[in-house]
């Protein structure tokens, strides 16, 4: 094994990753990008290592793999924070006013769209609709769907998010 | 097999199936194309190879990209009308802002009465020239190396080495990019014992006998290990090598 | 785990054992947890139901359920009661110990949870007194209210996979006539006929064939494909299986988008549960065919949805579409002749072999027969999914379903068919909604989003929206949408930020028209739409951004200001004090000022004025 493949992964890191990959035969192409979500669901990212077992694992150029990791949203090649503050981008969310929230959420986070704050608390994201449009414009922090937001409450969520006081 | 059609109402024989862009060029043609390579399957990215076919018994011309057509029997093309002028300088207009100063773009500029450019140029490209037809990264796949890959999409799309490297750490320094960029944008530097390409300082081979550098250890290794090159003479320049061959034909007696 | 079924009389035998099991008159408490619903705390009104039952001693497993989309997701928490087909609005956790005592026990109805008709003022006790319901012909999204979309039991006690039976009966070549003969044509958006479509794959050279579905709803604001895969998923999957067995595959895949988790899941479990009664695998139902599905998660890019694209991602490739010398059906996935349909498309072929193509055909029109989902969102009063024949009009659907517009606001517009489709004014309000009618008008049926705008909607903003998706959409290949679609988006920010000229627009119009010539797929081809649909239908707002440097529809930020209305103010300093720059001052009391050069129009004053005296302009 390479040295650049092991810097920054433990031992028992690797055997994560090849146990989500034991669940693909070798050599199978068509199940990257189900092998790629299944890695990441590991690590919340995906890490050079695991992108390099994925592409070993299934005979790909390691180029390939990482274009390919690069290419769709739902990939994230850097670490993301502790929480995670998805807007809702949306037609119906954008006709209600999801531009605003973004704004107001990375004003106070301090990070733009796909960024995560320094300190690792916060990751800030958008998401093409989740199909709720009903309750829009709708912000999903870890996972949870806020709906009916406006600025004014998703700027208090983000200030409890970042731990309190600390945005402004 | 071959078929017939008429370019700009002359007629022509291709091989059927062959790219209407190299039968263009077999017969003396000109259309404009940054991206296409014969020898590596087109991707039909630049959109400046734009012509108009008509097939028989289908009525209208269309509008399409001729790399990535194939020819066909009783085809009908028209290589410069003013609607194909008028796309194709679009499409440049849209390029030039990443490589204001690559001649194979005034070049084209010129021929499509191009004058001034209708954007500013774009400064903090990743790749300061690179106009994204992807032939080095298709070139090196090609080749087999992987040391490229095209990133992203959309406005946020790039070439480069992969995991966000600014060194492609697969690269070998065969300079094949060099050679197919079509704006001159991937730097390749030689120095009496090195070649810089891609952030990688590689080691050159010197031939053995003229002591001329031919390319760089890591490629030749990889081209012995491939039998690219005979292992007889493996160590020397093209130069020599074909001197040898001819060296080497036995004497008529 | 039951045993695979050996044959079509195996599969009535279950579904008779089912059914003698099942008391019609019970009464049963379905819960929507459909996405809308779920958001608004669905699961927990579940939850709480079943706790609050079986408290009661009620058998939990048969007389509540909790259900995929109902529908009506303005209401959300929904809650229906069979046979009574009760339906309670905006239920709360709180409610449910009366619903449980008074309804599940008692059969009596809880009135303030009824849905009140706002034209008559009168509550509405079932489905049918609803307008939003009883406008509609619902034939795909019925059966969500009927069922558990985990259990396949249920699915087969509504008659499930007797289309399957069915199919086999008639022989391969008969189910494909009937599929050509009903006129279905493709829901995903270019409403190709299908039976052409299964026809020339059925037809291509080649041993292995595959079935896709596409599940990879992209539009934004379009969520009916995530509906009926939460909601009926073996209709999905009964479709495919007839379609496989009409076209001679083996192997199928769903391409369901990432962003759907349950959808996910749910036809995961599905096919399990289809494969474990032998209607999945070797010798499907003892028959001769033998097809399995496997699920295939999307990665994220709305150019997925273009089939060449989907097809290289489920090759493990970059989403970049190629070129189709020749057609997907004779030459798709590994090369091999695939034939791709959509989630909805799917579901309507169960329904066509069992009730057969005269009366498919009696539904919709001469060229767009049966019925169409659509996604009824943005500002109009109910929002939902609405199934209606094709052929009825944008005013039917808008209006006489969707309860017009919020606030006594104007209508303005109506944007259909997603990204790439167009928006229609107020003057096309009565066009019939059909493949070919929406075309003629500018815009498209897409995958059956809508997107109701009123005055309050700037179309300038509208456009630029649709761009910036479109342009972190392109997969980046052609010259003309990868760096054409950012142009445009920039141009009409210049207009949104008020450094346009009519020069912009000219400009925004030429270019759109090189972007919509040279582009290799339907993505880029499209890609221009909204902003010509718009410069076509509302040019006077256009004008208005460049030559008055206004926007009517006060949105665009830069040509707006905030004031305080004096007279409204009360001085109650709320506004100040969560104000983000500190724009605001005032006396405590007094009628408060925004200082415009300190103010960045984030609006959380007026989100936070309890006295709405917040002005812009």
């Amino acid at each position: 094994m390479s040295a650049d493949r092991e810097r920054g992964v433990t031992a028992r890191e690797l055997r994560r990753i090849a146990a989500v990959l034991a669940r693909y035969p070798q050599g199978d192409a068509g199940s990257l990008v189900n092998a790629l979500h299944d890695v990441q669901a590991e690590f919340r990212y995906l890490p050079e290592a695991a992108l390099c077992e994925v592409a070993d694992h299934l005979g790909l150029p390691r180029a390939q793999v990482y274009g390919v990791a690069s290419f769709y949203q739902g990939f994230h090649l850097e670490p993301r924070g502790e929480h995670t503050c998805t807007v809702c981008m949306g037609t119906a969310c954008h006709v209600r006013g999801a531009a605003r929230l973004l704004e107001t959420i990375e004003r106070d986070a301090g990070v733009g769209a796909g960024g995560t704050t320094p300190d690792l608390k916060l990751t800030v994201e958008e998401v093409n609709c989740v199909g709720a449009c009903a309750i829009g414009p709708l912000v999903i922090v870890d996972g949870e769907y806020h709906g009916h937001m406006t600025a004014d409450r998703v700027s208090r969520l983000v200030a409890k998010l970042l731990g309190e006081g600390a945005s402004r | 097999m071959d078929v017939r059609l008429t370019i700009d109402g002359h007629e022509a024989k291709a091989p059927k199936d062959m790219s209407l862009l190299d039968v263009v060029r077999r017969v003396g043609g000109e259309i404009p194309a940054l991206c296409h390579h014969e020898g590596i399957a087109p991707i039909a990215a630049c959109r400046l190879c734009l012509v108009e076919v008509r097939r028989p018994g289908r009525g209208e011309a269309v509008l399409t990209t001729s790399c990535d057509y194939p020819v066909s029997e009783g085809l009908e093309v028209v290589t410069a009308s003013p609607r194909i002028r008028r796309h194709r300088a679009m499409n440049l207009q849209l390029l030039l802002p990443y490589a204001p100063d690559a001649p194979a773009l005034h070049e084209i500029a010129e021929s499509l009465g191009v004058t001034a450019p209708l954007f500013a140029p774009v400064t903090g490209a990743p790749l300061p020239g690179c106009i994204l037809c992807e032939l080095c990264v298709r070139v090196c796949a090609a080749l087999g190396y992987h040391a490229l890959a095209a990133i992203g999409r959309g406005d946020h799309k790039r070439v480069g080495p992969p995991f966000g490297r600014s060194v492609a750490t697969a690269c070998v320094g065969c300079g094949a990019c060099h050679e197919v960029c079509p704006t001159g944008c991937i730097a390749m530097e030689d120095t009496a014992t090195t070649r810089r390409i891609w952030g990688r300082e590689l080691e050159l081979f010197t031939c053995r006998r003229c002591g001329k550098p031919f390319t760089t250890v890591a490629h030749r290794t990889v081209m012995v290990a491939r039998g690219d090159i005979p292992a007889e003479s493996c160590d020397l320049c093209e130069t020599c090598r074909s001197r040898d061959y001819a060296r080497r034909l036995a004497p008529v007696r | 785990m039951t045993a695979r079924l050996a044959g079509p009389r195996a599969l009535t035998r279950y579904r008779e054992a089912l059914t003698r099991a099942r008391d019609p008159g019970r009464r049963v408490v379905s819960v929507c947890v459909g996405t809308g619903c779920r958001a608004n705390g669905a699961r927990e009104v579940y939850a709480a139901l079943r706790a609050q039952a079986e408290k009661h001693g009620v058998a939990c497993e048969e007389q509540s359920r909790a259900t995929g989309c109902l529908g009506f997701c303005q209401c959300g928490p929904l809650l229906s009661v069979a046979p009574e087909g009760i339906v309670y609005q905006h239920v709360r956790v709180a409610d449910v110990p009366e619903i449980v005592e008074r309804t599940l026990l008692g059969g009596e109805t809880v009135e303030r949870l009824l849905y009140v008709d706002p034209a008559t003022g009168r509550p509405c006790r079932t489905e049918e007194e609803i307008p939003f319901y009883h406008r509609q012909q619902r034939v795909l999204l019925r059966d969500n209210a009927l069922l558990d979309p985990t259990s396949i039991d249920d699915y087969i006690a509504l008659g499930g996979y007797s289309a399957l039976c069915r199919a086999f009966e008639m022989g391969p070549v008969a189910v494909l006539e009937e599929v050509k003969r009903s006129g279905l044509r493709g829901r995903g958006g270019a409403g190709f006929p299908t039976g052409r479509k299964w026809e020339a794959c059925r037809d291509a050279a080649g041993d292995l064939r595959y079935v896709v579905c596409n599940a990879d709803e992209g539009d934004p604001g379009a969520f009916m494909d995530d509906a009926l895969l939460e909601g009926d998923p073996h209709s999905v999957l009964e479709g495919m299986i007839i379609g496989a067995f009409a076209i001679g595959a083996r192997e199928g895949y769903v391409y369901v988008r990432q962003e759907y988790p349950v959808a996910v899941e749910r036809i995961t479990r599905a096919i399990d549960q289809a494969r474990d009664l032998g209607l999945l695998g070797e010798s499907v139902l003892g028959s001769d065919l033998s097809f399995d599905v496997r699920v295939s998660r999307g990665g994220g890019a709305f150019v997925c949805g273009e089939a060449s694209a989907m097809m290289a991602s489920l090759e493990g490739r970059r989403g970049v579409p190629r070129r189709r010398i020749i057609h997907l059906s004779e030459r798709g996935l590994w090369g091999r002749p695939t034939n791709l349909n959509n989630v909805e498309t799917w579901a309507n072929v169960p329904q066509i072999v069992l009730r057969g193509a005269d009366w498919f055909r009696s539904m919709g029109t001469e060229r767009s027969t049966g019925t169409k989902i659509f996604s009824l969102v943005g500002k109009v009063n109910d929002t939902g999914l609405v199934e209606v024949p094709m052929g009825a009009t944008l005013r039917d659907i808008i209006f006489g379903i969707g309860g017009g517009i919020p606030g006594g606001k104007g209508f303005k517009a109506v944007q259909t068919g997603g990204p790439s489709g167009g928006c229609l004014p107020a003057e096309k309000l009565d066009t019939p909604v059909d493949f070919d009618t929406l075309v003629a008008e500018g815009s498209m049926m897409g995958s059956g989003g809508m997107i109701v705008m009123d005055e309050d909607t700037c179309m300038v903003d509208v456009a630029r929206y649709f761009l910036r998706f479109l342009a972190s959409e392109s997969c980046g290949n052609c010259t003309s949408c990868r760096e054409g679609l950012w142009r445009l988006r920039d141009l009409l920010g210049d207009i949104a930020e008020g450094r346009g000229t009519r020069d912009t627009i000219a400009l925004i119009e030429e270019l759109a028209d090189t972007v919509k010539a040279t582009s290799l797929c339907a993505l880029g081809t499209s890609a221009v739409n909204p902003v010509l649909s718009t410069l076509r239908h509302f040019r006077d707002e256009y004008l208005a951004h460049v030559d008055d440097k206004r926007c009517p529809a006060a949105v665009c930020k830069a040509l707006i200001t905030f004031s305080i209305d004096p007279d409204a103010c009360n001085g109650c300093t709320l506004c100040a004090a969560r104000c983000p720059q500190g724009a605001i001052s005032g006396e405590k009391r007094q009628p408060h000022t925004i200082a415009p050069e300190l103010c960045i129009k984030c609006g959380i004053c007026r989100d936070v004025c309890p006295r709405d005296a917040v002005r812009v302009h």
